[in-house]
């Protein structure tokens, strides 16, 4: 094997070293407030399980977004889409309250 | 300057909150009390996660103060402005968090909140299936 060849195989392994312990690159803020608005879209169509999942989707991205401003409104959004949860349960017939933690699970 | 206070000081305070309330719920019988101990453990269990460990819950309305207190002694009007505060807490400290595990438990107890709010308000406590008002009876 040619000095130039050994070389070249040796950069594209340690390219593929690289590449393979990088972390993931993390989704931007807005990327994932776009999800919860898709996930909050979705809710309006099949209640109450809909905002059952658009919970669990804020619940999610909450610890992954890094402006705090845009963390503040997801936690005000967590704690809407819980009442409202709850209100449809009763509606529903249903315990209202089935966990300690939402529901959400 | 003192340094801002990190996830076990804020699960610290958080973990008192919830042993207040769990204690108020079970004296003034709403039927939330088992839930609230819920979220303490919960929140102790992340607070070990930093090996500091928490003291014990309170275990007389003697040692609550202004709605736990109240809720405590038989005011259930007194849940409605306890819960506001446990959801107004929550709201705040929620977004100050930082560790991915913890946000989220806390997310999830924030939730927890608001629907003990909208049922309080209601006035729906006693109205639930069984299974969640079993403590109260």
């Amino acid at each position: 094997m040619s000095g130039l060849t050994r070389r070249a195989l040796l950069a594209a392994g340690a390219g593929l070293l690289a590449g393979c312990g990088a972390p993931a690159r993390e989704p931007s803020d807005r990327a994932l407030l776009a999800r919860l608005d898709a996930a909050r879209r979705e809710a309006a169509c099949c209640w109450p399980e809909g905002r059952r999942r658009a919970l669990r989707v804020a619940v999610e991205i909450l610890p992954r977004l890094r402006d705090p401003s845009a963390r503040r409104r997801v936690a005000a959004l967590v704690a809407e889409d819980a009442t409202r949860l709850a209100e449809l349960r009763v509606e529903n017939g249903e315990d209202p309250l089935r966990d300690a933690f939402g529901g959400i699970a | 300057m003192p340094l801002p206070d990190g996830d076990p000081e804020r699960l610290a305070r958080l973990i008192e909150l919830e042993e207040a309330a769990a204690l108020a719920h079970r004296l003034g019988g709403t039927g939330l009390g088992e839930q609230e101990a819920e979220h303490a453990a919960a929140l102790r269990s992340e607070l070990a996660g930093f090996t500091v460990r928490h003291p014990g819950a309170p275990t007389r309305a003697e040692q609550l103060s202004g709605a736990a207190r109240a809720l405590a002694e038989g005011d259930r009007t007194a849940a409605v402005a306890l819960e506001q505060e446990l959801v107004a807490t929550y709201l705040r400290e929620v977004p100050a968090l930082v560790e991915d595990g913890v946000v989220r438990t806390a997310a999830t107890i924030l939730a927890s909140h608001a629907q003990h709010l909208a049922l309080v308000r209601a006035r729906d406590v006693d109205a639930r299936p069984s299974g969640a008002n079993r403590e109260a009876r």
